[in-house]
């Protein structure tokens, strides 16, 4: 049965469902039936009216010639059965011959739907020179898009494409059935599209693609993905997703044709391909979101260098409102990989204040990632809301005194007293951040709004004590970890220390509270070697315990401890466990001879600590048999230990002896964080004050306490992880109903140096904001929620609320909230190019073969308006004809269907009268 | 009409050129046969001085002319002097002239070319003095020309051998019978036939014409199309002479068929030889007087040996 191949290509029940026709419905079409088997049977008609059509002989010699036909009758049976079959193959090979064209007649009026999709993501900005002129990836693609179409219109069959770009997806560009004059439109449609500055990933595309296939009735698909096909897309971390969704998006029949278009450009068959360098910002993050004026605010900004080799002197311009401040505009050395570079910048004028920050003098790759920009809101002073549920005693003042102290020296900080109740009504948004000092307990509003002002990007600080209840705290606010709140509270706090035990801890010369994190913001500048010995000193005489570990043992992406107390157990709990690992160090092995001086030292003093009775020393002694880095000046006396535990056969040892000490010591948890929504809460397991330490005053570490409170500060103003918007993200803002006006407008703000891309025509002047559009808010029970989709372009977008004005009173000024985007550099700045194994790999359900890399030097003809290849065209095919074709015509000739040389047809017909042939004929 | 009216002339079949080939040839008797003049051949009578042949001891009943007187001198014993005597020749030409022999491609079927035969033979041997006459048959004893010495009794032959509708031979025996009957005296008889009929009974009227002591010539005519099956084609061959007919494809069958032939002419020949009888497989594609030439020259040489023979002993 002829099947062509390119039809075959869909297996029976997928085209049969489909109710597409396949070559097998077309010869089971009894009419093709009919016809074929008329064609079959031809030879044995002609047979038939070749054995009607004979010559008359009369003849006298019948005896032999009765006698032949007795005797051959059989072995003439079969010979002519079988050139009866010869011939009937001969017209079946020839039906084979022409099937294919009766498939194109057919197929003609199945036609193919082409989805294109123009990834116009950022990477596709990669720009070079190119004959003197500066080129784009973009710039390619959509010539490649152009010759596609041009291409697929050659077919026979109907060609419907359907363009989109990928940044939206929900914007048919061009959906058509492509002839001459669709051609010419899509030529100019092309010519509108401008590439955006999103972040987008592949599978987007591959869904959208399958949506499309799903509704589409043409039985051939393809989906041409014409992107740079960046290395970070498909080997990345989304590979495997992206690769089921090829997956089934070829499950359904559709060929994915992957158009590489990226410089320099990959040849067929080159696998992996050459890219350009790029570097980008990946990040400029201030220390705050809010300052006083005059306030000096750290920056810090990330840049990546995705080349393999290191840029000197770089110069990195930063701007504030547009204007250059030399002051943080400076030369960077951008190593390979991650570099951060931080400046100060204090700022003068109220209210938002955009900073920008661009790497000058990059030639080419992306020019949208080398600015970056930041927004930080100046005000005179910086509202800080605190609310205290301790009292003030003749020897303590009040928690927020402290803390309020503290802010109030720095400048630009003004404490907001309130207390628990007051939370209830009150909106939070003004305030930058949340101090909740001692508070017994919150209303289910005031939690509510709390949770809220956390979720949307706030921090709330807590600092526990002796007015807090356990139990309120453990169900409204940790609510079995789904709260604000990190751990569980045990039943009551620690009983005050006494006299004794105090002096006693003061002199052990021991870490009163251990620093776990000490890279974290809030503790980075107490962190530091020269002040962390005062820690020693640091009593804590109460604080809240929390419940043991393993029942809260959170997620620690969650969680985090950054303060932990030592651990006050007996050191007999671990004096076994701690002799059996010590045992275990391997000293006499001869392998680590060169670190025996260090290894014995370090044993002999865990051996010592184990014959003492305090724990710490064990856990100081552990500490420094993990950690002794030795002496570089004299290692043989002296040797690093790390390299001995870096070593894989001591790594079980190591982890063992770490675990050990870690337990050693460290006890109950006193600071830690938690992540909720996209803001956090830190909590201090003690007082703010001195009710319960003496780190606010009166010890040898209270000096730490106002820059810890400071950068606490610094912290819960500053900018997180939520705060970094990329461009394309959606903006949702929810505030409070009752205070706002259900409507809000939006403006815009462009960098200093607006990169050209999608919708950037109007260019404002510098600084200035560009009204964008109304929203109206949508309202649910006491939120009013504003939403804002269309932030495709790098900048400050701000929000103008309109507050309701209270009753009786003149409507007051709109508020302004601003959000920043930034361009997505960290997943589209790496212009590293996929292998086309990578590319072209499937997850295993789909169809090999039919995703493939198409590179700028093959032809797109072949591939998108395929000539219909079949077994038709084998050669093999002819091959068979042809000695099928001699076979019969042997047999034919052996068989006297044919003449021989020199052989007459008949002689004349001799029917009676006894003439003499040649006078029968002249009659 | 020119050509009508010389197919309708029986002297057609005397054939010039063959004559003029065969005219300095002579048909002799392979045996001894009966004449009433003297001729050229052997009689089984003895004579006198003629030529000598044996002494042979008186016995009762001899004609006491022929006896030796000079053997009795010499031997006192009665010896009887025998002479040959010789004799003219009776020759019958016996034609088949059925349906079968009307079959032909080339310039002569095969009932002209035996008829040509005939009348050939028949000439040459009125110019030897010696008479002949024709018997032709079908289906049966068709016609009868008593033998004859007189040089126009070759119209008669012809005008005899001369059929317009020919029919069907059936029993060749019956046939061959009658023909013996009708020839009492010894002689020569020349059967012109293709033979298409039952071997045994083609067999059992030889042999009886054998017996009668007849010398006898065969020729048996076969048509070039009869020996070589050249036929290409679906064709319908039509059997002859009731026979039934087939529609095949001759080539197909070409090899049977000339395997069936050769068998049938080996049996011929062989049956023909078995009982003293001298044969000859002419073909109508020949040429007659080659044929005819040749055939005599052959029968020239044998008498010739045979008598060398004879004086030998």
């Amino acid at each position: 049965m002829t099947v062509p191949l390119a039809a075959s290509q869909f297996t029976k029940p997928q085209a049969a469902r489909e109710g597409i026709p396949t070559m097998f419905d077309v010869f089971l079409h009894p009419g093709f039936m009919i016809a074929g088997l008329a064609l079959v049977s031809a030879p044995i008609i002609i047979h038939l009216i070749n054995r009607m059509r004979f010559k008359r002989v009369r003849w006298a010699a019948m005896e032999f010639l009765l006698k032949s036909q007795k005797r051959n009758r059989r072995r003439l049976i079969i010979e002519q059965l079988i050139l009866l079959a010869l011939r009937c193959l001969l017209i079946a090979l020839a039906g084979f011959l022409v099937a294919r064209f009766v498939g194109n007649i057919i197929n003609t009026e199945s036609s193919t739907l082409h989805l294109v999709v123009l990834d116009d993501t950022l990477s596709m900005n990669d720009r070079w020179k190119e004959e003197g002129d500066e080129k784009k990836a973009f710039d390619v693609a959509r010539q490649r898009v152009r010759q596609l179409a041009k291409d697929a219109a050659t077919a026979n069959s109907p060609q419907r494409m359907k363009v989109v770009t990928l940044s939206n997806l929900e914007n048919v560009i061009f959906s058509e059935r492509l002839n001459d004059q669709s051609l010419a439109d899509l030529g100019k449609k092309l010519d509108d599209v401008r590439p955006s500055l999103l972040h987008v990933k592949p599978a987007e595309a591959v869904k959208w693609a399958r949506e499309q296939v799903g509704a589409a009735q043409e039985p051939q698909r393809y989906l041409h993905f014409v992107s740079d096909l960046r290395d970070a897309d498909w080997s990345g971390a989304d590979a495997d997703a992206l690769a089921q969704e090829v997956d089934g998006l070829t499950g359904t029949g559709t060929r994915v044709l992957l158009l590489d278009v990226a410089h320099p450009y990959r040849s067929e068959k080159q696998p992996v391909a050459l890219h350009h360098d790029n570097m980008g910002i990946t990040d400029l993050r201030p220390e705050t979101r809010f300052a006083a004026e005059g306030m000096p605010v750290q920056f810090t900004v990330t840049i990546h260098n995705y080349s393999a080799a290191e840029r000197k002197a770089v110069f990195l311009e930063t701007r504030v409102n547009g204007e250059v401040r030399f002051e943080a505009t400076q030369p960077v050395d951008v190593k390979v990989g991650e570099t951060k570079h931080t400046f100060m910048i204090g700022f003068n004028k109220p209210g938002y204040n955009q900073v920008a920050v661009t790497l000058q003098g990059e030639d080419a790759g992306v020019e949208a990632d080398n600015t970056r920009i930041a927004v930080v809101e100046v005000r005179k002073q910086v509202p800080v809301l605190m609310v205290d549920g301790s009292e003030a005693n003749p020897n303590v003042q009040k928690d927020s005194y402290y803390v309020a102290t503290v802010l109030g020296v720095a400048k630009g900080y003004t404490a907001v007293q309130k207390t628990a109740r007051d939370l209830d009504d009150l909106d939070l948004d003004p305030y930058p951040c949340v101090y909740l000092l001692n508070v017994a307990t919150l209303g289910e509003k005031a939690i509510k709004r709390l949770e809220d002002y956390v979720t949307r990007g706030g921090r709330v600080a807590f600092f526990v004590g002796d007015k807090v209840r356990a139990g309120h705290y453990n169900e409204a606010l940790y609510k079995n970890g789904q709260g604000l709140f990190p751990v569980p509270l045990a039943a009551r706090p620690t009983d005050k220390l006494e006299t004794d035990e105090k002096v006693k801890r003061l002199f052990e010369n021991q870490y009163q509270v251990y620093l776990r994190d000490p890279d974290h913001p809030i503790f980075r500048e107490a962190a530091q070697a020269k002040y962390r010995e005062v820690f020693k000193f640091l009593l804590i005489d109460q604080y809240w315990p929390a419940l043991p570990r393993f029942q809260w043992n959170a997620d620690p992406n969650k969680v985090k401890e950054l303060v932990t107390l030592p651990n006050r157990k007996s050191l007999e709990d671990y004096r076994f466990r701690a002799a059996e690992l010590n045992n275990q160090v391997p000293v006499g092995d001869e392998k680590h001879e060169k670190y025996r001086p260090a290894l014995e030292v370090h044993r002999r003093a865990v051996r010592d600590s184990l014959a003492g009775d305090a724990l710490f020393t064990l856990g100081n002694a552990l500490e420094r048999l993990l950690n002794d880095r030795g002496n570089p000046a004299d290692l043989t006396k002296f040797p690093d230990l790390k390299e001995f535990w870096d070593l894989p056969e001591n790594q079980k040892l190591r982890n063992e002896l770490n675990a050990l000490r870690e337990t050693v010591q460290y006890g109950d948890p006193l600071v830690l964080t938690n992540r909720f929504g996209k803001g956090q809460v830190v909590a201090f397991l003690t007082t703010a004050g001195r009710a319960w330490n003496d780190w606010a005053g009166g010890c040898p570490a209270s000096w730490t306490y106002p820059m810890t409170i400071l950068d606490l500060q610094k912290w819960l103003t500053g900018t997180g992880e939520e705060s970094n918007y990329n461009v394309g993200d959606p903006l949702e803002v929810v505030v409070d109903a009752g205070r706002y006006e259900p409507k809000a407008s939006v403006e815009y703000q462009p960098p200093p140096t607006a990169p050209k891309g999608e919708g950037a025509a109007a260019e404002p002047a510098r600084g200035d904001r560009i009204p964008l559009k109304d929203l109206a808010g949508a309202t649910k029970d006491t939120t009013l929620t504003f939403s804002f989709a269309d932030a495709r372009q790098p900048g400050v977008y701000f929000l103008k609320l309109q507050p309701k004005p209270a009753p009786g009173q003149a409507a007051t000024d709109p508020e302004e909230r601003a959000y920043v985007y930034n361009v997505d550099t960290e997943n589209e700045g790496d212009l590293k190019r996929a292998s086309k194994e990578s590319v072209e790999r499937s997850g295993g359900a789909g169809e090999r073969g039919r995703v493939m890399l198409v590179t700028p030097d093959m032809g797109l003809r072949e591939h998108v308006a395929p000539k219909r290849k079949d077994a038709s065209e084998t050669p093999w095919l002819y091959l068979v004809i042809l000695m099928v074709l001699i076979v019969e015509q042997a047999l034919a000739v052996h068989l006297s269907f044919h003449l021989k040389g020199g052989e007459s047809m008949l002689p004349p017909m001799m029917r009676g009268g006894g003439q003499p042939a040649a006078a029968a004929e002249a009659a | 009409m020119a050509t009508a009216a010389k197919t309708d002339d029986p002297r057609r079949f005397l054939h010039p050129e063959t004559i003029a080939r065969i005219s300095r040839l002579d048909l002799r008797a392979q045996h001894v046969v009966e004449g009433f003049i003297s001729g050229m051949h052997r009689s089984p009578f003895f004579g006198h001085s003629v030529e000598f042949v044996q002494h042979r001891e008186y016995t009762p009943g001899d004609d006491i002319r022929h006896l030796d007187w000079k053997v009795w001198s010499k031997t006192d014993r009665y010896y009887i002097k025998q002479y040959e005597a010789e004799t003219n020749l009776r020759c019958n030409v016996v034609v088949d002239v059925s349906e079968s022999m009307h079959y032909g491609r080339g310039a002569l079927n095969k009932y002209a070319y035996g008829c040509t035969i005939g009348a050939c033979l028949g000439y040459l041997l009125l110019r030897q003095q010696d008479a002949v006459g024709a018997i032709t048959f079908d289906s049966d004893v068709r016609q009868i020309v008593p033998p004859r010495s007189q040089q126009r009794h070759i119209d008669a032959i012809c005008k005899a051998m001369d059929v317009s509708r020919p029919r069907e031979k059936t029993d060749v025996e019956k046939i061959l019978r009658r023909v013996t009957e009708s020839v009492p005296s010894r002689g020569m008889i020349v059967l012109i036939s293709d033979l298409l009929v039952d071997r045994p009974a083609l067999f059992r009227g030889l042999e009886m014409l054998t017996q009668r002591r007849h010398d006898i010539l065969v020729f048996h005519v076969m048509d070039d199309d009869e020996l070589t099956f050249p036929f290409a084609g679906t064709t319908r061959f039509e059997g002859m002479e009731e026979l039934p007919q087939l529609t095949c494809d001759p080539r197909a069958l070409r090899d049977g068929y000339i395997e069936a032939l050769e068998e049938y002419l080996v049996e011929v020949r062989r049956g023909c030889t078995r009982v003293g009888i001298d044969y000859a497989l002419v073909r109508t594609g020949d040429t007659l007087d080659a044929v005819l030439s040749k055939f005599l020259h052959h029968r020239m040489a044998v008498r010739a040996s045979a008598k060398m023979g004879s004086h030998a002993q």
